[in-house]
């Protein structure tokens, strides 16, 4: 008789742990369900976050180092001042002019336009479009200066014109020779360029240095490349100095020497501290080369476009600086990229 | 907890069992209802998937239709091309309420608000360049017309950007929902499976507890069917409902029953004792009138013929001759009369005076007797026979021998501690402490001059033996003896009311 309670007992708890660990399966079962169900949300595509304005970039070359780190540190700073920049164009399955970008901005209802600028009448006048519709326009890196853009965020070209003069003359002198001959490569030829190439030729007057000048214009996509060789080409011998005055002359002008094998014989002075730029600084290739802020620039741009709305008007100019990047200070560049990967990937 | 346990023991086994339907329905409801609405909001996302891809379709289309209906007017100035116009430009003005409006951080949406824009932008150069037809100003509406194919066109490329982005992303999300859906429905079948289980066990179990005293209920029973019903230990009571109702009739029934059986068992003992008392009562009684008879000659004889005596003595005027003999006829009637067993102490008394007479006549007056006799005790009841056969001892071991004085007998009748006291006293020779002891131990014995005892009388022995059936030997037989004093035999008679009177 005990035996048979005993076993009832034994039965009746086998029974009730196997229901309760049912029970506990039942739930963990419906919380992973529930889980699952609601685990996917759909690509991220409903998440953002709102800002009160909307500015956007327009560049010459948005494809330029310089442009891309530019919008990178718009964007950033445009973040912390509750304004969105906006790369217009940007990933779109056609390729705008800037001009066409300039329509598209003013028609899209934007707050403001930061726009590399240049001498043209078109410019100028979708820069009046943009004003009449409401909509400020700062210009950055190089003016417009016939227009009526509410502000300018770039270098001072006689200043820098007389930097540059004056790394002509060092590397003239390093040389040696009694004439030196040396090709300024600027990228369109409008009247930032110009001022600036005065300023070198003013600079470098009354030495023995003899000064001349072509212009690469970047008309549809590789076609600098194709035209620094072209012109290079020209010359029967290379000149003894090269100085370029945008990123991707620069680079094509470097990679024109290593083919020709006229490293040491012919002097690059370059623009902006891409990659390429500083690694041929670092060999030997390219003297010596003027870095923008970027950092500074995004910011005045964007400070601009902010006083612009709240004061109603604004400076019309904000100088910014430039940096000098010679073999000297070259490594502190290439460790200070190297570090920010670094400090990336650890991120 | 404690007080639902005690309220569903008290509910009733038809509710139990609605109970556990309704448990277990219950939960598989839940289960199902939960699993079924997950499942939906996963379908209605996944419905939702490409609802971005169609809004944007249809907006492409109606911008197609728009800026057709635009040209057609500007061309022919068409009222159908017109009516177009209008019904679609409504249309995209609707559709792009649905786009976002603001400037944000999310790509998608901030391209959803440059084409809302643009698309406010190209139907108010588009309502101009209407207006600028209507009124003929061919510069203007030409003017307008170009502004609106470029918007047209921007506004194409970026449906068609931005559709392509959502169509890739989209398709992730679809591919991912569907993974996740598939997941979610062997997960589903899984739950289904343990919820089942885990249903079934719960009805084992819940409806355990209503079959398990039942169960205990039959075992019981079959128990008691193979016999040794007083070993069987009653049940526990668990439930308050039909079965636990059921038990406690049973557990009564059982206790019940043994009580009974018990009780017929006492009852049985006690008559069987009853029974042998009566028994021996009788035995002893037909002994002692065996015995009795055999000493006397037939009574009835005599009696008849003492009664002729006496008549014949008063005729002749003999009166003492007429009272001894009547004397005698009475001694003798009382034998007669009184074979029933049960006589009152008075009657008793007479039987000795009668006695008494009777040897005093024989003995020529040598017996005193004499007499103290409680009247409010002489209707107690005793066996017959009792106080004659005492004094006849006293008279025929006591007195009778006695050279030196006269015999003497005292018979007192008197109460003491709620006891009747018959007292046979005289001063004869008495007798050793042996003797009384053996008399006391209901011993039969021998005279010391040889002659049996009880040969011709009703012994001592005897007399004890029946009073000690008649009360239940709850009377007190005394003798004090002093040899060649004396001896007093005292009996004392409890008064119990249904033993003592009539």
């Amino acid at each position: 008789m005990r035996k048979k309670v005993n076993r009832n007992r034994l039965f009746l708890g086998i029974l009730s742990a196997s229901t309760i660990i049912l029970l506990a399966l039942t739930i963990v079962g419906l919380i992973t369900f529930y889980i699952q169900v609601n685990a996917y949300q759909a690509s991220g595509i409903d998440d953002y976050t709102t800002y009160s304005k909307l500015y956007v970039y327009i560049a010459d070359s948005p494809d330029s180092t310089v442009s891309d780190n530019l919008y990178q540190d718009l964007r950033e700073y445009g973040l912390q001042n509750d304004c969105y920049v906006e790369r217009l164009g940007d990933d779109l399955v056609t390729s705008y002019t800037k001009e066409e970008l300039m329509e598209i901005a003013i028609k899209s209802k934007v707050s403001g336009i930061i726009l590399e600028g240049d001498d043209s009448e078109e410019t100028a006048a979708l820069i009046a479009k943009a004003s009449d519709a409401g909509i400020p326009v700062v210009t950055v890196m190089s003016d417009a200066s016939n227009s009526v853009r509410c502000s300018f965020v770039g270098m001072n070209n006689y200043s820098a014109g007389t930097e540059y003069g004056n790394l002509v003359l060092e590397a003239a002198a390093d040389k040696g020779q009694d004439a030196v001959t040396t090709l300024v490569l600027m990228s369109s030829g409008d009247s930032n360029e110009t001022a600036l190439y005065m300023a070198i030729q003013e600079k470098l007057s009354g030495s023995n240095i003899e000064l001349s000048s072509a212009v690469i214009e970047s008309d549809s996509a590789f076609s600098a490349e194709e035209k620094i060789i072209d012109i290079l080409d020209e010359y029967d011998s290379m000149p003894d100095i090269l100085v370029c005055l945008s990123d991707i002359n620069t680079r094509c002008a470097y990679q024109y020497i290593v083919d020709k094998n006229c490293v040491g014989t012919t002097t690059i002075i370059g623009y902006y501290d891409s990659d390429t730029v500083l690694e041929g600084i670092d060999r030997g290739a390219i003297e010596a080369t003027f870095s923008v802020d970027t950092q500074q620039v995004a910011e005045y741009c964007v400070t601009a476009l902010n006083e612009y709305f709240e004061m109603g008007n604004v400076n019309g100019y904000f100088g910014t600086d430039y940096v000098l990047i010679n073999a000297d200070n070259v490594s502190d560049y290439i460790k200070t990229d190297t570090d920010t990967e670094a400090a990336d990937e650890t991120d | 907890m404690k007080r639902i346990r005690e309220r569903l023991r008290h509910l009733k086994i038809r509710y139990k069992l609605v109970l556990i339907f309704l448990v277990t329905s219950m939960i598989a409801f839940g289960v199902n209802l939960f699993v079924y609405i997950n499942l939906n909001s996963m379908l209605a996302r996944i419905d939702m998937v490409y609802s971005t891809n169609i809004s944007l379709n249809e907006l492409s289309d109606d911008l197609t239709q728009v800026h057709a209906g635009l040209t057609g007017f500007l061309e022919t100035k068409s009222t159908d091309d017109l009516e177009l116009y209008y019904k679609y430009s409504q249309e995209i003005a609707e559709e792009i309420q649905e786009l976002n409006n603001m400037p944000t951080d999310n790509v998608y949406k901030l391209r959803e608000r440059n084409i809302r824009k643009m698309a406010e932008s190209y139907l108010l150069t588009a309502e101009n360049a209407v207006k600028a037809k209507r009124g003929r100003n061919i510069e203007k509406y030409t003017q307008y017309y170009k502004e609106c194919s470029d918007m047209y066109d921007a506004l194409n490329t970026y449906i068609y950007s931005l559709n392509n982005e959502t169509f890739r992303i989209n398709s992730e999300s679809f591919n991912a929902l569907i993974a996740s859906l598939r997941y979610s429905e062997i997960l589903t079948l899984s739950i289904f499976v343990i919820v089942s289980l885990m249903n079934i066990l719960l009805i084992v179990l819940l409806t355990g507890t209503i079959t398990r005293p039942l169960t205990s209920l039959s075992d019981k029973a079959n128990e008691i069917s193979r016999g040794g019903l007083e070993n069987v230990a009653p049940l526990e009571i668990h439930t308050n409902d039909e079965v636990g109702n059921v038990t406690r009739a049973f557990n009564q029934m059982l206790a019940s029953i043994k009580e009974y059986i018990a009780k017929i068992r006492e009852q049985m003992v006690t008559e069987s004792a009853m029974k042998e008392k009566s028994l021996l009562m009788e035995n002893q009684m037909k002994d002692a009138q065996l015995k009795y008879l055999q000493a006397q000659i037939n009574p009835h004889f005599l009696f008849n013929t003492l009664n002729a005596g006496a008549q014949l003595a008063m005729v002749e005027g003999a009166d003492r001759t007429g009272e001894y003999i009547s004397n005698m006829a009475d001694f003798f009637r009382y034998n007669v009369k009184k074979d029933n067993e049960q006589v009152k102490i008075s009657e008793e008394i007479e039987l000795v005076d009668s006695y008494i007479y009777i040897m005093n006549v024989r003995y020529s007056g040598e017996i005193k007797f004499s007499k103290d006799i409680d009247e409010s005790l002489t209707g107690v009841v005793i066996p017959s026979m009792i106080i004659q056969p005492i004094v006849e001892n006293s008279v025929k071991y006591g007195i009778m021998n006695l050279e030196d004085r006269q015999g003497q007998i005292v018979l007192s009748l008197y109460e003491e501690d709620g006891f009747a006291c018959i007292e046979v006293s005289d001063n004869g020779t008495g007798m050793d402490e042996g003797l009384i002891d053996k008399i006391l131990a209901r011993q039969p014995h021998e005279r010391t001059d040889g002659e049996p005892a009880e040969e011709k009388s009703v012994g001592l022995a005897n007399v004890i033996s029946r009073l000690d059936i008649f009360f239940d030997k709850k009377e007190k037989i005394e003798i004090r003896s002093t040899p060649g004093e004396g001896t007093s035999v005292i009996i004392r008679i409890p008064m119990e009311k249904d033993l003592c009177t009539e």
